[in-house]
């Protein structure tokens, strides 16, 4: 399972989004896209799912089936309608069968379990609080059977200890998955990125293994800001440079 | 799987059964009393004779009135709360409904315009300027919520502007152009009254039409719930199906409205009912908001037919507004408070 993404250029009301992007994303591990704000990862998100359409390259999704029946997509801030029940969001989401999705609900169950989300099911969705809403979708994006999940800024609205379970849980549910998501957090990336791409005002400014992307010149140009690393256990982490 | 899993969604597909039987039964009971109860001259039990003895005048103001009549309040069940419940879920509002937005008064409007005008126009004709009618108070309302972001409230208050207009326009043109008359007062504020077994075919379609396309757009409605962005990333573009989606609500309302006037609420409080009791899946949507709508009307059709003493009769405009306002104030303070 591979995604390429071939010369590809997006222009939306007369501004470049993306320009010239060429990349090959793949289903071993964590695909991870960083970069500043307005840089450019969530149009590209946009592109790979479909909803915008390429002003000019390619975008191959070469999966088992149609694509179209293929990608799970999450937005930064879903806009469900108000109302809407747990239940209701995950039959819909997941396309359960059955009055309720009953018929299929016990296939996912577990996996909601281990969101701690099994016991929402009753509640509409705007009760939840914002973190107890992120691990529903989550738990959603992991039990789905779409095989590519393309998710936006996964762990906003989540506590560090959720931010890391989630992402381990889904390493484990969603392994034979491609998966790409999009992060604020470097650190995330160098922990759990099996590939990263780093874009930088449409562009892609740098691409491959953690190790060789996420270096401080680099990023600190990119961001803006002096970052500083250091090793911890074994990852490269960055905070930073605070002055004075 | 978890007990309490398995418990709540047992619940659910109880209260789900319960809700389609109550207001399936209720619905059915409502029927028959609009057959058999009227103001005056025709008794109970001379209704329920006429029922089954197809003679004298009792059998013509059974079969030739009441059962049309009642069979029009289902249909007009069908056709509100549908429409209803497409355009809350196209507009993302769930205020939304056709007369809060103006559709279904911007159909009685082209109506009135249209006898005005042509004095002789045929039903056909007619059903086409409500068409057109409601299609120009939809746009305005749309365009003003293009400008507002499609806020919930901007929406609303464009489209009560709308039906406060189209109605003073309505009543202008029948308070001076006699060739309006040929609706009695009681059409400018709703009414069944007006309906026999030659309207019926074509408001029959319009429900068909909109029940059907309904249950079968289901899974793309479904996909609208979860957003335009979801939508647009599994396959259905949301302005595509948003525009599908309010062009059929108003084009079966407008029908309707040509033959019955604007009638208001219905198509409010049907889907919020249904959503209360069986959840948003559009399936079982279309499951509840029928027959709760369908009984909603009728009832309302029956308290407009009886409360009236001396034989008169309320516009059942009014009657679906006494229900409605009180139902609007609650969604406008308690469960949209924020919104």
């Amino acid at each position: 399972m591979k995604i390429r993404i071939s010369r590809l250029h997006l222009e939306l009301g007369g501004n470049i989004v993306l320009r010239d992007i060429n990349l090959c994303m793949r289903n071993n591990g964590f695909n991870v896209l960083i970069g500043p704000n307005g840089s450019g990862k969530t149009s590209l998100l946009r592109v790979i799912s479909g909803i915008y359409k390429p002003s000019s390259g390619e975008v191959f999704i070469e999966v088992k089936g149609d694509p179209r029946d293929e990608i799970f997509y999450l937005p930064s801030e879903p806009e469900a309608f108000p109302g809407l029940k747990v239940v209701d969001y995950l039959q819909i989401a997941l396309g359960l069968r059955g009055l309720y999705g009953a018929s299929d609900m016990s296939d996912v169950m577990g996996v909601l379990e281990d969101f701690e989300v099994s016991s929402l099911l009753d509640r509409d969705l705007y009760s939840l609080s914002s973190g107890e809403r992120q691990r529903l979708y989550l738990a959603a994006a992991a039990a789905s059977r779409r095989s590519v999940l393309l998710l936006d800024e996964p762990t906003s609205h989540l506590d560090i200890k959720w931010i890391y379970k989630s992402l381990n849980l889904l390493g484990r549910h969603a392994k034979d998955k491609l998966v790409v998501f999009t992060t604020h957090d470097i650190n995330l990336a160098s922990l759990y990125a099996s590939h990263v791409t780093v874009l930088s005002k449409g562009s892609v400014v740098a691409d491959g293994d953690p190790g060789s992307v996420l270096r401080e010149d680099l990023l600190s140009q990119v961001y803006g800001v002096r970052l500083v690393s250091g090793e911890l256990e074994g990852y490269k982490l960055f905070i930073p440079y605070k002055e004075g | 799987m978890k007990a309490d899993a398995t418990a709540s969604l047992e619940r659910h597909k109880k209260r789900f059964i319960y809700t389609i039987l109550f207001f399936s039964t209720a619905s059915i009971a409502a029927f028959l009393l609009e057959v058999i109860i009227g103001p005056g001259r025709l008794g109970v039990s001379e209704a329920l004779h006429a029922f089954f003895h197809r003679e004298g005048t009792a059998y013509n103001i059974v079969w030739n009135i009441r059962i049309p009549r009642a069979t029009a309040a289902v249909e007009t069940g069908v056709i509100l709360g549908l429409s209803g419940l497409i355009l809350q879920v196209a507009l993302k509002n769930p205020l939304a409904e056709p007369y809060l937005l103006g559709v279904s008064g911007g159909a009685s409007l082209g109506v009135m315009a249209s006898l005005a005008l042509f004095p002789s126009l045929g039903y056909l004709w007619m059903n086409i300027a409500g068409f057109i009618g409601a299609l120009v108070a939809i746009a305005a309302v749309l365009v003003i919520g293009e400008m507002t972001g499609y806020s919930v409230y901007a929406v609303i208050l464009a489209g009560v502007a709308m039906s406060a207009l189209t109605a003073s326009l309505s009543i202008i043109i029948y308070l001076t152009m006699l060739s309006a008359h040929r609706f009695s007062m009681l059409w400018l504020y709703g009414t069944l009254s007006l309906i026999g077994w030659r309207e019926l075919p074509v408001i029959t379609l319009a429900a068909i039409v909109v029940a059907g396309y309904t249950w079968l757009l289901r899974g793309h409605i479904n996909i609208l719930l979860l957003g335009d962005e979801q939508a647009a990333s599994m396959g259905v573009d949301p302005s595509t199906a948003r525009r599908s989606l309010i062009l059929v609500s108003a084009a079966a309302t407008a029908l309707l409205t040509s033959y019955a006037g604007p009638i208001g609420f219905i198509g409010l409080m049907s889907p919020h009912i249904s959503r209360l009791l069986v959840g948003s899946e559009t399936g079982r949507m279309v499951a509840a908001t029928i027959p709760v709508s369908v009984f909603l009307t009728t009832v309302s059709d029956l308290m407009a037919r009886t409360l009236v003493p001396q034989g008169g009769e309320a516009p059942l405009g009014a009657m679906t507004a006494l229900l409605g306002v009180p139902f609007f104030m609650y969604l406008v303070t308690r469960r949209y408070g924020e919104a």
